[in-house]
């Protein structure tokens, strides 16, 4: 196996809200290899936004702190890197596109302006040439008279170009790491499926890994080569899709896996019971076990440690610490 | 910034079209002047000659100044002057009231672009501070002093800065426009501070900018307090915006994203309240000037209005009205300008 493009260690941050402190992410754990696209899917408030901006040390301090742990870029921790240098990373070895195509680009600044800006930051290009490499970059993510566009405002364009011209903006510093924030959350179907598209294409052409934050198992099983499941704040599986799809560990990637509704199932929608447990003062124990119907007597006391079970098969459950495979059955 | 060539066209299409609705406006201007001045009761010919006159002087003096005439003759008498750009005799001063405009509107205009300078310039920085270093000490010091600015009543501040910059430190004038020693730059715009920059007299522009100083602060003050609150909130509204997580995610400075990303969108609500607080101005400036002795607009007006010199009213009426009107057309182009949603 190659080193590690981006190695996540331990991270734990806190966000002070009026009732106190949540805690967001706990000891959450990841890592990407170059050329890797790694899903990571869970609910709604998960924490998975939150770990992707503390990968760009972007969440605001205050409320905001990250505690604990490291997060190794290319063997420097960027946790430890001054402002400025940590400015020279954003953009230019990590970039980053969010679910919201429209107010994620300035809408009193032309797309050429947006741009152009990051080309001369990052590339020290100038402006005819800043110019030309932003529409060149327009034209990769197919994206029809180039020279045009970038003279248009966002709000003159559709859902899907805006999404386009976020990944070509993006993606024009050459970034080693994309993080994607649910890019395909706000458009149709017919323009999610040629977004995952061309970003699966640019990662396999430029060798950059990609870390695709979702909550739909479909996009995961039709874009990733790997999966981190989080469940309220903490990871709680990774393996490789076909793998997670094939054979599910947690419950609660069990629970997700039976909730995507599918042909067979059209009669009747599976759902898991419960809600997200407030982070504030998070259950004791596995953080997933008041919803858990698995759940054995050491649930609710003991918080269970994420441990491989297979080759890039890692799984944070008490069921299936020191198992063989062939012990439990899907609900 | 380099603005394509079709949108200067529909620009100016778009600047003519408001010039032409301009007509309407201030014609409804001079009837609405013209039917409340005439509302008021009181005789001004009677004014005029005084309590001694006899009867027949009076009866004159009516008939020289049209006064004699039923008000739409009367009305139609001041259009028909205004279409050759006369705006009459004052029955006051016995000047022609464009004179009397020449001569003291420009200082009211000095005045109130003075203090409409002093809003942007003090109050856009001090608003933009706030908003960056939100519940700092820094933010509370812009929010006691925006507070002081929209709760201190004009006369009293008026008062207070002479007291203290005229008489006790006498750092600044205390009264007109230039020292009385001084001669006047030429005569350009008639706002002496522009005149003096624009013949290079660095002198006089000196006397009369620190003339300028405590009236224009006078009355910008509570201006000042209301843009500064306005640009702070707008621009703590605009920083939490995606695009701002986007600019930081890209890699730019933080200088860059609140000055270049946040700024221009935290403008939009700030040019609104600048165009409102022109008009505003340029009506409080009469007691300003009064307790500065400002030689303006301000007291002219108010000496016509208690004689009934219904040219002068007029006359002032349309020229104030004409300033806001332009200063309205003024604020929609810069909407155009930095708002691209906004397209005429």
């Amino acid at each position: 196996m190659s080193k590690q493009l981006l190695d996540v260690q331990g991270l734990s941050v806190t966000f002070t809200t009026h009732q106190g402190t949540a805690r967001v992410l706990e000891k959450v754990s990841l890592s990407l290899q170059a050329g890797e696209i790694l899903g990571l899917v869970g609910e709604t408030g998960c924490g998975k936004s939150v770990l992707a901006r503390s990968i760009l040390r972007l969440i605001p301090q205050p409320p905001g702190r990250i505690h604990e742990g490291r997060i190794m870029f290319q063997e420097k921790n960027l946790l430890k890197l001054s402002a400025r240098a940590m400015r020279s990373v954003r953009g230019r070895c990590i970039s980053m596109i969010f679910q919201e195509p429209l107010s994620s680009l300035n809408p009193v600044f032309t797309i050429g302006n947006q741009m152009r800006e990051m080309a001369r930051l990052h590339l020290g290009l100038g402006r005819e040439a800043a110019n030309e490499h932003c529409a060149a970059m327009l034209a990769r993510v197919r994206l029809p008279d180039a020279r045009g566009l970038l003279r248009k405002y966002p709000h003159e364009l559709s859902g899907g170009q805006r999404q386009r011209v976020m990944i070509a903006m993006e993606l024009s510093c050459g970034p080693q790491l994309l993080l994607a924030d649910e890019p395909t959350t706000a458009l149709d179907v017919t323009v999610q499926g040629q977004i995952l598209q061309i970003i699966k294409e640019q990662a396999a052409q430029r060798d950059m890994a990609v870390l695709l934050i979702t909550h739909d198992m479909g996009v995961v099983a039709q874009t990733c080569d790997r999966v981190a499941v989080m469940y309220a704040g903490v990871v709680v599986e990774t393996a490789t899709v076909a793998d997670l799809f094939a054979r599910p560990e947690h419950p609660y990637t069990q629970g997700l896996i039976a909730a995507i509704p599918g042909r067979e199932r059209i009669q009747q929608l599976l759902t898991i019971p419960g809600t997200v447990p407030d982070l504030v003062t998070p259950p004791p124990g596995c953080r997933y076990h008041p919803r858990c119907v698995l759940r054995v007597k050491n649930c609710n006391r003991i918080e269970p440690e994420l441990s491989t079970i297979g080759a890039q098969h890692a799984v944070a459950c008490h069921l299936s610490a020191g198992k063989p495979q062939e012990n439990w059955r899907r609900p | 910034m380099k603005l394509p060539g079709r949108f200067l066209m529909t620009l100016l299409l778009y600047v003519l079209r408001r010039l032409a609705y301009m007509a309407p406006v201030l014609l409804g201007v001079t009837v609405l002047a013209f039917l409340i001045s005439h509302a008021i009761p009181g005789d001004p010919a009677q004014l005029i000659a005084g309590p001694k006159a006899s009867r027949e002087t009076v009866e004159n003096i009516r008939r020289t100044h049209g006064l004699d005439q039923p008000l739409p003759a009367q009305y139609w008498r001041f259009l028909h002057g205004l279409s050759q750009g006369d705006l009459g005799v004052s029955i006051r001063s016995h000047r022609p009231v464009l004179e009397d405009i020449r001569d003291y509107l420009p200082a009211t205009l000095e005045l109130t672009l003075a203090s409409l300078l002093l809003c942007l310039g003090l109050g856009i920085p001090l608003g933009i501070l706030a908003a960056v270093k939100r519940n700092t000490v820094v933010d509370h010091l812009t929010r006691v002093f925006s507070v002081i600015g929209v709760s201190t009543p004009v006369f009293w501040l008026g008062l207070m800065l002479l007291l203290v910059f005229y008489r006790h430190l006498g750092w600044l004038p205390g009264s007109g426009r230039l020292d009385v020693t001084m001669a006047a730059p030429l005569r350009i715009t008639g706002m002496y501070t522009v005149d003096a920059l624009l013949a290079g007299d660095w002198q006089a522009l000196r006397n009369a900018a620190s003339h300028l100083l405590l009236p224009a602060f006078c009355l910008s003050y509570v201006y000042l307090a209301i843009i500064t609150r306005i640009v702070r909130s707008s621009m703590i509204a605009v920083l939490g915006q995606d695009y701002i997580v986007t600019a930081r995610a890209n890699g730019l400075s933080e200088a860059r994203v609140v000055l270049k990303h946040a700024f221009k969108n935290s403008l939009i609500p700030t040019v609104t309240i600048v165009g409102l607080s022109f008009g505003e101005l340029m009506g409080g400036a009469i007691l300003t000037e009064t307790i500065f002795s400002w030689p303006g607009m301000g007291k002219y007006v108010v000496d016509s209005v208690n004689y009934l010199d219904f040219p002068a009213i007029m006359g002032f009426t349309l020229m104030v009205s004409l300033a806001y009107v332009c200063v309205n057309l003024a604020v929609d182009v810069l909407y155009a300008a930095i708002n691209p949603t906004i397209r005429y």
